[in-house]
């Protein structure tokens, strides 16, 4: 695009752009106000940024591995990978998201691009549902915040699975359209994506791969932040202890552990001490609730998906994963 | 050749991050945040930053479309080069809202008002009941996971013995908050056998788990630990909880674990007071549940610690040497 401008300029504008941030870094501190804000309010902005801070390296590997699929993988080849066979595609993409192993926040880009790129909606989610679910690091830590007890390891895996293939077929029959906002789906024929017919060289794909990234990053970036900012509002100013006496009963605890994994949007691979520390005031089908539905859809996932499908298909979307959740445990609650 | 200034933005708020982040772990504050297990992947999460904004660099000086084509070009996907407009100028404070509050607000560390809005009392009678389940909380990860260097070798140990019966020295690995299996195993028999137990950051998580998972092999030991002053409303005039809060991943997970202490003055110290305790492990009944507590001997006010969390001790199941 711009080989004609001598890459000096470039290089000195890169300097003094270091050189104005950092500056700015430097005198914030020194600008900092002394407005007294309440501690609530800074313990809200302290968690709002621990889960940015955390969450961004998994953000920035997830928009370049989406960056990667869209210049890389051409749409031809994901029509061979995926089964014609509208169940087989529901199973595959279980299984591939179950050895994949993603967190909730990077898994939204990949599924959105692997979505454009023509792979059916049922399957998107089914990648969607286990990514996070179902991966070595979660069941290994689950195994340990439960007393090396394998079995509720186990039936985390083994349900969350099933459930979400319950999910994903559901969604096979009542969703036939790929869902994505019309934004996206108009990408594929614009200028910068398009040419995969004539040959271009590994490096000018690498490069549009980060370019991607980019784009990526800025259209993912604010829904993160909302979401952050909302699951942090949730932390400082809900009490636990008041969502905790709302209910007892089977069903009640199982709703409020629910309710729970959704506002609080932990890491799947964080939740489990989270979950063991309920293990003694509710029965197990309320922790396996707040296990294996946490993953799989939070307040800063939710957010995060708007950015990708039509809002009324988030909305069927989370009902669906929690109404399904719900009855398929209470069920077997009553075995 | 034209400057493209909404391009310019995109590369100086990527620069931002990368900068905030770096500034983070330089002047320490990271580990406000997070866990410092963490600490290298969020440092290549920062390196990725730099990296697109390099890339983004070739973008800024790139020739702005000449308006025509645009025009035809039907679809609105957004690759920066469109003419601003309201709703892109409010993702672009959106995405900049956590630079500057970064930048401008102090980091804080979590108090009891935390505690209490996160069912600390929960987890108080939480072991009560089933205080013989071997429960833990160690976070196993495979070795090859993320590769870290933390930094804490050079604290003291966190088990003493008492008159310093030096037949069974501990392993000085043991503190680096990564331990082998075996030597995990070691340690906790170790613990059986001390008379003294000095709760040091590193091991506090773990000692506690032993502690509030089998009370019966600790009952009548010497312990001596420290932390934040936590009260709920009914407790009596002598009982307080000593804690620290334990962070997984970071600040967001963070859950306190303490133990219920009891001595005369405990009315005098409010919430959110550091205090440094020795005492005896003994069982108290609370809400009708039995569960491990402090009678303290000796107690002395301190400042907040520099590091006021604690971590989870990670396990190797692979041992260093393959």
């Amino acid at each position: 695009m711009n080989k004609s401008l001598p890459s000096i300029i470039i290089d000195l504008f890169i300097l003094f752009l270091f050189g104005f941030v950092i500056s700015v870094l430097t005198f914030g501190d020194s600008l900092m106000p002394n407005i007294m804000l309440s501690d609530s309010f800074l313990h809200m902005n302290t968690i709002f940024l621990s889960i940015l801070i955390e969450a961004l390296p998994f953000v920035l590997i997830g928009v370049l591995i989406a960056g990667f699929i869209q210049i890389f993988i051409t749409e031809d080849q994901l029509k061979r990978w995926i089964p014609k066979n509208k169940y087989l595609a529901v199973l595959m993409s279980c299984v591939v998201g179950g050895l994949f192993p993603a967190c909730e926040c990077g898994i939204v880009p990949i599924v959105r691009r692997l979505i454009a790129k023509g792979v059916p909606i049922y399957a998107g989610v089914g990648f969607l549902l286990t990514g996070p679910l179902i991966n070595p690091i979660v069941i290994f830590s689950t195994y340990m915040a439960f007393g090396n007890d394998l079995q509720i390891a186990l039936s985390r895996m083994f349900l969350g699975f099933l459930i979400a293939l319950v999910i994903a077929l559901l969604v096979s029959f009542l969703f036939r359209s790929n869902q994505l906002k019309h934004s996206i789906m108009n990408e594929n024929q614009c200028s910068l994506h398009a040419p995969h017919t004539y040959k271009q060289s590994f490096l000018d794909k690498l490069g549009k791969t980060t370019l991607h990234a980019v784009d990526e990053f800025f259209d993912m970036g604010k829904y993160l932040i909302i979401g952050a900012l909302l699951a942090s509002f949730v932390q400082v100013y809900v009490s636990t202890e008041f969502l905790v006496s709302v209910g007892n009963g089977h069903a009640a605890a199982l709703a409020i552990m629910m309710g729970l994994a959704y506002l609080l949007s932990l890491c799947s691979e964080a939740d489990a001490f989270i979950g063991a520390s309920f293990s003694n005031i509710f029965p197990q089908t309320a922790i396996l609730g707040f296990l294996i539905y946490g993953p799989m859809i939070d307040l800063k996932n939710t957010l995060m998906m708007l950015s990708v499908f039509k809002i009324r298909f988030v909305v069927v979307f989370v009902v669906l994963v929690s109404v399904t959740t719900f009855i398929l445990l209470s069920l077997l609650q009553g075995l | 050749m034209q400057l493209n200034w909404q391009q310019l933005l995109r590369a100086v708020i990527l620069l931002f991050f990368t900068l905030y982040i770096f500034k983070l772990h330089f002047s320490g504050e990271i580990l406000k945040l997070i866990n410092p297990k963490y600490e290298t992947l969020s440092q290549i999460g920062a390196s990725l930053f730099l990296f697109l904004f390099l890339v983004q660099m070739q973008r800024v000086f790139s020739p702005v479309k000449p308006r025509k084509e645009m025009a035809d070009d039907a679809h609105q996907h957004d690759h920066g080069d469109q003419p601003m407009t309201m709703k892109k100028i409010v993702s672009y404070i959106i995405i900049m809202f956590p630079l500057t509050t970064g930048m401008f607000l102090p980091l804080s560390s979590l108090d009891a008002s935390i505690a209490k809005n996160k069912g600390a009392s929960l987890s108080l009678t939480n072991y009560g009941s089933s205080r013989e389940k071997n429960q833990s909380l160690q976070e196993i990860q495979e070795k090859q996971d993320i590769s870290e260097d933390i930094e804490e070798n050079d604290q003291p140990p966190g088990v003493e013995e008492k008159g310093a019966v030096d037949d069974n020295p501990i392993d000085p690995n043991v503190f680096r908050n990564k331990i082998s299996k075996p030597e995990y195993d070691q340690l906790k028999e170790q613990l059986k056998n001390t008379s003294h137990l000095m709760l040091e950051e590193e091991l506090f998580a773990t000692i506690y788990q032993e502690i509030m998972d089998k009370v019966s092999l600790y009952e009548g030991k010497e312990i001596t630990l420290s932390g934040f002053v936590y009260k709920e409303d009914d407790f009596s005039d002598h009982q307080l909880v000593l804690g620290r809060f334990l962070i997984t991943h970071c600040v967001a997970d963070a859950g306190m674990i303490g133990f219920l202490t009891e001595f005369d003055n405990a009315d005098s110290f409010s919430e959110d007071r550091w205090l440094k305790i020795t005492g005896t492990i003994a069982v108290t009944e609370y809400q009708g549940v039995e569960i491990p507590s402090i009678q303290v001997s000796e107690f002395e006010a301190i400042e907040e610690p520099d590091q006021p969390y604690v971590y989870p001790l990670q396990i190797e199941i692979i041992s260093p040497n393959g």
